[in-house]
């Protein structure tokens, strides 16, 4: 009853307050103030925006700067074209021509990511959150449409999200998953521009449009249908493709279909991520990456929109049981023609550019070596078996010192440059390839963070590319998610390092050492960053291993010099 | 209780976010301040009919053969095609004045602007392709007239006409300084019939476009609004719209309808060509006079330079490669059209020719299609001869 | 005056649910506006759209061969699936109406599932709106099921644009001439596009105004033109199958009889022959007019004659008793008067 009146109350306020005469004056000034906020944001992401040309200056395709140092990105066939060479042209609404090398592509996605070459630092565009993009809001679509652009100042059109989640595309390649549709005018010649909100934030690449192509119809011209790749997709890639490096994407190996209203699993491939996940035929999905999945259609849209190898939450529905993984997602590659070819000199450029902002989050220059740590540590067995330890490194020796519950040791474990074993009852015994996992983790920690110099030269090093660490509460939604950019690293034929730098605050989140002849893994992962000494030291580590069927956790770092 | 506190937090956030999109009053203010202008630019927007006219679509004839006659569509980049099919090279393509092909013209209204209240008329050349006997003109206030068509430019496409009356009200413009990119801009049209002008709304898009000839804008423009204005939120002319696209051809830019892209000629220009079509002197497209090599891997090189035209009477010859236009090195059709396709006849290009491992620089006046001779692709016989230097010749406009 | 503003709008916010901006005028259309699917045959695209105006599930779409489907389906923005039953259809408006009736669906198990709600109460509709009260320039939303980019429970495509203008439709369809030639909306939004036609057209207030017009190309621009059936027109249709004692549609017929006028035209045999006058009959209505010799005739009742056949085919929709407005070119002026045609003799 109360609410009806203070309902019915609004809507005299709202048909009054219509139905006053307004004054034009006050309409007007209310408009222009709202498009002068429009003009200046559209002045503001100009300079971003880049014309793109083969070196012949011809045909052509748009791009947008995202990083002040000319990072950018595409379309990949825009650049599909060049890519025998990598080199093509950008202009920029200085009027200006510049180098323009391409660097990593995205062929399933249609994305590239370029560099433009000869400036020191050059107007960029911000990313913004696709996610947060709602049907009906205001859009602006820069580029250069049938290359009009003779000064290379693009070409803005504005308009509407009409549609979110869309998927378009044939085949295997330029599929355009979770798509953002926009009746802002895209026409040919706009691929690769970027898809602003209204704030000039890149919400999405633009790349392809619905037309009729048939011999009556209007030909390839906008009918109010454009669609852009959604910015947090590419933002899953974007160390991968700055590291020069052929994206791919990752799979399930399940697909499901639409039961009245359910989404149900009904092809799966045994021992692919989905399989073990303890997926099977019949079962229900309910979210993947965080989404209430709703239709069939929409899982295969999202899961196009991660990399292979990235962890993605899952939650499905067996037998009544509602269940939540995590899953790693295995890679689709894209049929490629003959061999991708990463180009070395922009792949040690992202490594170097990787360490470079590590050591600077660090404060890496300011420390001096060596220092002893010392960490307490707990380890949790598969049969529920639990010790606590404390893990002692002082540079030239690392210990392990197992103690029992009431205070004896019982166990240490001696690691030095060369050796590693432990003793026990005065016997020396030499550790198990498995032991020795830990011994390399933990000098690969020690020279990340200790060496004012570090191990790895650059050319020893490749770029790995785009990964992630997710945390999943009980309820199975996201607690946090780390991107990550990882660099290998080779010390020896036998070894490979996996260091995993988290994106934005440049420390390192992850270390993953495998065996190469066993396949062996380990993986320590690093948290609760605290600086000690002027120097930035994660303060909590987690070790798992797959081989010996354990977890450890340690922290309360001292560091001592 | 709690529809209180909603209340009051909203007045929080709607007074601190004025911008908020989703405010429906914004909405409905926009549409009040379209009307306001809509109405205020209904007054200076003509309906222009006209009847006769023997052509009732344009075909490109043989005359276009000895230039610029590359499809321009040649170097656009791929989009992918909604249902995968790939594109017919060869289709026939309604809207497309390449050789061969060919637009149909309607021969609806269209629109015009009032330019000068002594009777002067703007509109676009577009709206009379087809060569039309007799072109009324009615304003605003139902007031029909026979118009005179002064002159056009067949380049800008303006067209210039001339009413019995000395009582209009001339429109009002936006200097073009004023013009900024992504303002709103809508285009009244008279082209759909009705009493009332068409709208269609959309924003600036670029400034200085065409050669420095045309703001463009992503309203739809139409033979439905072609020759009608582009308007601001006041009710002011930001430009005169009109079909264009980078090559020369009295349908250029058709192709564009409704799509978003869409060109308007500014004050400076309109009065600038105006001043010229007063004299009663139309302005024609401006040709070389040259066909050159489809080879890709030869550049921009000659095969046949009619005789007379511009570069005939410079001496230059088949098998002479064009290396830079107007500043620009060129070494494809595309780069040459988008270096020249904007200047008319009798005005003059500066041409870089290359002959051997000699490079001459021209600035030959182009020409217009009536005044070229015989096509001739005979290389010159003698390549050592003595090559004229910076050598000008007029051509009629 | 500032603090007055501030609390008006303020009192507007919470109205959101009410009356949005854009959002509430996609929101209002999203549920009300359907899909179909059936037969892709020849170019005709196989997927349309249409509009739900009861809450038992009567939809308005146009003609189109989609209808002729064996099996057309029909989804809901909520991923329901019907079955359509054609109820009526009107070959001049080339509208159609259908009805939505259940389709039996089956699980996993091979059971059959309930199905999705259908009769009375069980949709959300549009009432009819008011398309008189749109002016050029004010937005307008279209929705449909273009190049049928959504798919299941996916929110339906949506276009923005300004209502354009009123004019009555001059157009043609596979180089026919469209039969509707009665009033539309013109919008700038692109809506002719495969699939579009049947959506509906909503004002920002989601207020329903027009269904968007077939495919068909201006005869007055020769371009694809974007236009929506006035909902009136609509509603008429909707109405006059509900009760078919209802007004009947007024709409202006070629009678194939030319009424007497007494003009005789200069006639070359060409297809674009101007109308040029080449002898005024006495006594006859187009001397009573003081029509003359050499006059040149461009156009009847405002709209523009731009040959005789254009004029013959106006004069025929005319009676005896009509009284034209002619406007004619005489020594360079423009001349009106008006003709009374008189019975054919």
């Amino acid at each position: 009853m109360i609410r009806t009146l203070a309902i019915g109350l609004l809507l005299t306020a709202v048909s009054l307050a219509t139905a006053a005469p307004t004054d034009i004056k006050d309409d007007l000034a209310r408009v222009v103030s709202e498009q002068n906020r429009r003009v200046e944001v559209v002045q503001r992401i100009t300079p971003s925006v880049v014309c793109i040309f083969d070196e012949d200056r011809l045909g052509g395709g748009s791009g947008v700067i995202i990083d002040p140092r000319g990072y950018g990105l595409t379309n990949y066939h825009v650049v599909m074209k060049f890519m025998n060479t990598r080199i093509g042209v950008g202009g920029l609404s200085d009027g200006k021509l510049y180098r323009l090398e391409v660097l990593g592509v995205d062929i399933t996605g249609d994305v590239a990511m370029f560099k433009l070459v000869g400036k020191e630092t050059y107007d960029h565009a911000e990313l913004g959150n696709s996610d947060a993009v709602r049907v009906g809001d205001d859009v602006i679509a820069m580029g250069n449409p049938f290359t009009l652009a003779e000064d290379y100042s693009p070409t803005v059109s504005t308009g509407l999200v009409t549609g979110v989640h869309r998927w378009q595309g044939e085949g295997e390649t330029l599929v355009y998953t979770d798509c953002i549709q926009t009746d802002a005018a895209i026409n040919p010649g706009n691929s690769g521009g970027p898809l602003f909100d209204r704030d000039g934030n890149v919400i999405g690449i633009n790349g392809r449009i619905s037309a009729e192509m048939h011999k009556y119809a209007r030909g390839r011209y906008n009918v109010g249908l454009g669609y852009a790749i959604s910015i947090n997709q590419i933002k899953r890639f974007l160390p991968t493709l700055r590291a020069g490096n052929l994206a791919i994407h990752g799979t399930l190996h399940a697909t499901t279909t639409d039961y009245v209203d359910q989404v149900v699993f009904n092809e799966l491939f045994e021992d692919a991520p989905a399989w073990n996940a303890g997926i099977r035929v019949g079962h229900e999905l309910l979210r993947f990456g965080d989404v209430d999945v709703q239709s069939a259609n929409q899982f295969a849209s999202l899961i196009g929109t991660y990399p292979a190898g990235w962890p993605v939450p899952i939650t499905y529905k067996s037998s009544g049981r509602i269940n939540h993984k995590v899953v790693r997602l295995d890679p689709a590659p894209p049929p490629l023609r003959g061999e991708y070819t990463v180009p070395q000199e922009h792949h040690q450029s992202a490594t170097r550019e990787t360490l470079d902002a590590f050591r600077s989050a660090v404060n890496q220059s300011s420390a001096t070596s060596p220092a002893k740590w010392k960490w307490k540590a707990t380890r949790l067995t598969d049969d529920n078996q639990s010790s606590t330890f404390t893990i002692e490194d002082t540079g030239s020796q690392y210990t392990r010192t197992e103690t029992a519950p009431d205070g004896s040791t019982t166990r240490v474990i001696h690691l030095t440059h060369d050796d590693a074993y432990w003793t026990e009852n005065d016997r020396q015994f030499t550790l198990t390839t498995d032991q020795t996992l830990l011994y390399r983790a933990t000098r690969a920690l020690r020279s990340v963070f200790l060496s004012s110099k570090p191990l790895w030269e650059h050319d020893e090093t490749t770029h790995q590319g785009s990964d992630a660490l997710v945390t999943i509460d009980d309820a199975g939604h996201i607690q946090r998610e780390r991107r990550l950019e990882t660099i290998a690293w080779k010390p020896d034929e036998n070894m490979t390092i996996n260091i995993g730098f988290e994106r934005g605050s440049s420390l390192p989140a992850r270390i993953v050492v495998t065996d190469r002849p066993t396949q062996k893994r380990l993986e320590i992962t690093f948290d609760d960053y605290r600086e000690i000494s002027g120097v930035t030291w994660p303060h909590q580590m987690t070790v798992v291993s797959e081989s010996l069927n354990f977890i450890e956790t340690a922290s309360n770092l001292e560091v001592t010099r | 209780m709690h529809h209180i506190a909603t209340a009051i937090l909203t007045l929080a956030v709607v007074a601190t976010s004025p911008a908020n999109q989703d405010d429906p009053d914004l909405q409905r203010t926009h549409q009040r301040v379209f009307r306001n202008a809509i109405e205020q630019a209904t007054r200076y927007t003509v309906q222009i009919e006209t009847v006769g006219g023997a052509i009732p679509r344009g075909v490109i004839t043989d005359l276009d053969i000895p230039t610029l006659n590359h499809d321009p569509g040649d170097g656009m980049p791929d989009m992918e095609d909604e249902d995968g099919m790939p594109e017919d090279e060869d289709q026939p393509s309604p809207f497309r004045d390449t050789l061969g092909s060919s637009f149909v013209v309607a021969d609806g209204p269209t629109t015009g602007i009032i330019y000068r209240s002594d009777g002067y008329i703007i509109t676009s050349s577009f709206n009379f392709v087809r060569n039309p006997t007799h072109i009324t003109v009615r304003l605003s206030d139902d007031r029909r007239y026979v118009a005179e068509l002064v002159a056009s430019d067949k380049v800008r496409k303006l067209a210039l006409l001339h009413i019995d009356a000395d009582d209009l009200e001339p429109a009002p413009w936006v200097s073009p300084d004023e013009i900024s990119t992504g303002q709103w801009a809508i285009a009244l049209g008279r082209g759909f019939g009705g009493s009332e002008p068409s709208v269609t709304v959309g924003v600036v898009s670029a400034q200085n476009r065409m050669m420095g000839n045309a703001v463009q804008t992503d309203a739809k423009l139409s033979p439905a609004n072609y020759g009608g204005p582009l308007i601001d939120v006041h009710g002011r002319v930001i430009g005169l719209c009109v079909p264009m696209a980078q090559r020369p051809g009295e349908l250029a830019g058709v192709e564009f309808y409704d799509a978003g892209i869409g060109f308007a000629l500014p004050k400076n220009r309109v009065d600038a060509i105006c001043e010229e079509l007063m004299t009663g002197e139309s302005i024609y497209r401006g040709w070389l006079g040259i066909r050159f090599s489809r080879r890709a891997d030869d550049g921009l090189r000659i095969v046949g330079v009619a005789n007379p035209s511009p570069m005939y009477d410079l001496g230059i010859r088949p098998g002479d490669k064009i290396i830079n236009a107007n500043g620009k090195d060129v070494n494809s059709a595309q780069h040459l059209v988008q270096s020249l396709y904007m200047v008319p006849a009798g005005k003059p290009v500066h041409i870089i020719v290359r002959r051997g491992d000699l490079a001459f620089g021209y600035e030959p006046h182009l020409a217009r299609a009536i005044d070229l001779g015989q096509l001739v692709t005979e290389p010159d016989p003698d390549p050592w001869k003595p090559f004229p230097i910076n050598r000008s010749i007029k051509w009629p406009r | 005056m500032n603090l007055k503003r501030a609390i008006c709008i303020a009192l507007l916010a919470p109205t959101t649910l009410l009356a949005g901006g854009f959002n509430h005028a996609i929101e209002t259309v999203g549920p009300r506006c359907v899909r179909l699917y059936g037969l892709k045959a020849g170019l005709s695209a196989g997927y349309g759209s249409g509009t739900l105006v009861s809450d038992d599930g009567m939809v308005v779409t146009v003609m189109s061969l989609l209808l002729d489907s064996e099996r057309l389906r029909v989804v809901t923005q909520d991923g329901n699936v019907y079955g359509a039953k054609v109820l009526t259809t009107d070959a001049n408006l080339q509208l159609a109406l259908l009805k939505l009736v259940p389709l039996p669906r089956y699980n996993l198990r091979g059971e059959r599932a309930p199905d999705p709600p259908s009769g009375p109460g069980a949709f959300k509709y549009f009432p009819p709106g008011d398309s008189r009260k749109l002016f050029p320039g004010e937005w307008v939303i279209a929705a449909g099921n273009p190049f049928k980019v959504a798919e299941g429970r996916e929110h339906v495509s949506v276009t923005r644009g300004v209502f354009s203008a009123r004019t009555d439709l001059d157009a043609k369809r596979k180089a026919r001439d469209f039969p509707y030639q009665g009033e539309v909306l013109a919008i700038d939004a692109i809506t002719s596009t495969p699939g579009t036609p049947g959506g509906p057209l909503v004002d920002i207030e989601g207020n329903w105004v027009g269904i968007i017009g077939r495919l068909v190309i201006s005869n007055r621009t020769h371009t694809n033109f974007n236009y929506a059936v006035p909902v009136e027109v609509v509603h008429g249709f909707v109405t006059r199958y509900l009760d078919p004692d209802s007004a009947p549609d007024e709409s202006t017929t070629d009678t194939g009889l030319e009424p007497y006028h007494g003009l005789k035209l200069f006639e070359m045999g060409y297809q674009k022959d101007l109308v040029y006058v080449e002898r005024v009959k006495r006594n006859s209505p187009a001397k009573k007019a003081r029509i003359k010799k050499d006059d040149l005739i461009v156009s009847l009742n405002g709209r523009k004659v731009g040959d005789v056949d254009a004029f013959r085919k106006i004069i025929r929709t005319k009676s005896a008793g009509d009284r034209i407005d002619v406007t004619l070119i005489r020594n360079n002026k423009l001349v009106n008067t008006t003709l009374t045609l008189e019975e054919p003799r």
